[in-house]
């Protein structure tokens, strides 16, 4: 009798364990989940950061200050003057003394990343990409860079949840993507710079590891580093740089990736400006973001219509950033930025595009 | 003792060993025994490997013994991990005997299998399913055993919460079934990819018998970019009776690495760029 009523006992246990899991399960079946996915598992991972590491730990301070910016904006208002000040005292300590290890976007900025993890994931999958490639380009045991790096796109492509498009978007959603366009670089212009200097010098260190030996990469990478410290950072860029227009050689090689990357700095600005904006609620702010990231998506690159680039003061057009991508009569691509390929009118630029019909 | 200390041995040769082959972004990570027995609500990436290896020391006045900890888990499925432990003993024989005994003490596989990212709102959700086999030598596990678990993990800046409440199958030889209850903190040290947790975990038996509670602190350590060392101390509270004191230390090493022959890489093709 005690042994029956112990047996009943537990499968009652049992059943309302089960029947909590499932009305648990049923609960979060329609919830956003982390949907992370794992590097391309390759020979070449982290050759860079192992041959040149300190210019590897010199993009962790560029990370700290996009994350940063985003947290301070939501934990401490638009108006955020003097924590963005004090902010900035930390950006330069990081850019002499970075972290050893890249910090993960949820350790930068914890409530940023319950707010909108989604597009946090995107950025951390497309410097995954960034990683590859600068790792393609560093190791001498890959002979064919090109085979190599168009495959560590296409692993990166075959997540549609996180990969930016690879069309040459060029500065139409930064500008033209929503009236929060320019709030950020208006009201926190020396971050602004960092970022801007940052996005240079991304692409520049692509260019440096485009030299074929390597002790001139070498060579090379230094005269990159001590030009961004002494000159660029300094004097930082006025306009968002195009990959392209820094690192031609590169962007010729990979002109998908050159996109992707431009793409992944335009979301950065972005998310500036809808994090800077103050008629924007919090939720506001949440379901801006996703807007942008969703008609930014690789996934969506066919059937989003793209905004032109408004007439106004507050932007300024650098001679790359009209210049849209070109097809070569032999079928080669440069990509939108490149300093061979075509100057847009301002006519094209302004006007929107359809879903489903070609930038110009 | 001899064997504990071999394994101190190996431990120490593994961490020595291992290569920087993939980044390890979560050096955060609350995995189970790593070092505390409390964990989060976050599984393994998608077609990501993870090998873990961990010893347990325990110094008791009743005697003392050393647990060695292996497992090998992956991110099978979007969300979702499965993972296999052989857990192994060597420790006193507390019957009286002047003697060690040794034995595996169960081998367990896992999924675990997370519902929901946190939000502004609510918390990262996880349920997990174990199974375990019976052992073998003096201190293996009599017989097989079934766990169900849900872990939720919450953060408030900095600070993350992770809760754990399971219920655990077991036959009457191995103490019957019993409740597993546990609430853990971590928080991360700068920008210096290391961590400090702590937990507070219970196993109480349905039927008569003592629960059994552990307070434990820790530390997870990025030494590479795909290495992370752990420390920790552990106490039996509901030990720390009649002048008895224990204390167990934990150290482990977590190696991230993935397989390129079991990813599918589409083929390129030149995607649109205008």
């Amino acid at each position: 009798m005690i042994i029956k009523y112990a047996k009943r006992s537990r499968m009652r246990r049992g059943a309302v364990a089960c029947a909590g899991a499932a009305l648990l399960f049923a609960g979060c079946v329609s919830a956003r989940q982390r949907n992370d996915v794992f590097r391309l598992p390759a020979s070449y991972n982290f050759a860079f950061y192992d041959t040149y590491t300190d210019a590897a730990r010199s993009f962790y301070a560029a990370h700290y200050t996009h994350f940063g910016a985003y947290e301070i904006l939501l934990t401490q208002g638009e108006d955020a003057t003097d924590a963005m000040a004090t902010f900035l005292g930390r950006v330069h300590d990081y850019v002499v003394s970075p972290p050893k290890f890249e910090p993960p976007a949820e350790i930068i900025a914890p409530n940023w990343s319950k707010l909108a993890y989604e597009t946090g994931s995107a950025m951390d999958w497309t410097h995954m990409l960034h990683s590859q490639l600068y790792d393609i380009l560093t190791d001498d045991r890959i002979a064919d860079k090109q085979t190599a790096g168009n495959q560590a796109i296409a692993y990166y492509l075959s997540n549609p949840r996180s990969a930016f498009s690879t069309r040459g978007y060029g500065h139409r959603w930064m500008e033209g993507g929503g009236k929060w366009a320019g709030v950020f670089r208006r009201k926190y212009p020396e971050i602004n710079g960092v970022l801007w200097a940052y996005h240079w010098h991304h692409a520049a260190v692509y260019e440096a590891l485009m030299e074929p030996d390597a002790e001139q990469r070498r060579a090379s990478l230094d005269h990159v580093i001590e030009v961004f410290t002494d000159s660029v950072l300094k004097n930082p860029p006025k306009v968002m740089p195009l990959t392209a227009e820094i690192a031609p050689r590169f962007s010729s090689l990979f002109p998908a990736a050159a996109h992707i990357f431009d793409n992944l700095h335009m979301m950065h600005d972005v998310v500036n400006d809808i994090m800077a904006d103050p008629s924007l609620s919090r939720s506001a702010k949440e379901a801006e973001i996703e807007r942008m990231r969703l008609n930014m998506m690789f996934a969506a690159q066919d059937s989003v219509s793209v905004p032109g680039i408004p007439a106004g003061e507050h932007h300024t057009m650098s001679p790359g950033s009209m210049r849209v991508p070109t097809q070569l009569p032999g079928g080669q691509w440069l990509p939108q930025g490149h300093p061979e390929a075509r100057m847009a009118s301002m006519e094209e630029l302004r006007a929107p595009v359809p879903a489903g019909r070609s930038l110009p | 003792m001899k064997f504990a200390t071999n394994l101190i041995a190996a431990t120490l040769a593994l961490a020595g060993a291992a290569s920087p082959l993939m980044a390890q972004e979560d050096f955060r990570a609350a995995d189970l025994d790593r070092p505390i027995l409390v964990e989060d609500a976050f599984p393994a990436k998608l077609h990501e490997w993870e090998l873990e290896f961990g010893l347990r020391g325990g110094f008791a006045e009743g005697g003392d013994g050393i647990d060695a900890i292996g497992e090998l888990k992956t991110g099978l499925f979007l969300n979702g991990q499965v993972g296999l432990e052989v857990q192994g003993s060597v420790r006193d024989d507390e019957t009286g005997l002047d003697r060690t005994i040794r034995g595996v003490e169960t081998v367990r596989a896992h999924v675990l299998y997370n519902l929901n990212r946190e939000t502004w709102s609510r918390p990262a959700l996880a349920i997990r399913a174990d199974l375990g086999t019976p052992g073998a030598g003096g201190v293996g596990q009599e017989n097989w055993r079934v766990g169900f678990k849900g872990i939720a993990s919450r953060s408030f800046g900095l600070v993350r919460l992770h809760a754990n409440a399971g219920y655990v199958v077991g036959s009457a030889a191995d103490g019957g079934d019993f409740w597993q209850l546990g609430l853990a903190v971590d928080y991360p040290v700068g920008l210096f990819s290391k961590a400090i947790l702590a937990d507070i975990y219970a196993e109480i038996p349905v039927d008569a018998g003592r629960s059994r509670v552990w307070a434990e602190l820790g530390t997870r350590w990025q030494i590479s970019n795909g290495n992370v060392l752990d420390f920790g101390l552990a106490t039996r509270l509901d030990e720390w009776e009649a002048g008895r004191a224990n204390l167990e230390v934990t150290f482990g090493v977590s190696s991230i690495f993935g397989f390129s022959g079991l990813v599918n890489v589409p083929s390129y093709r030149e995607p649109k760029l205008n």
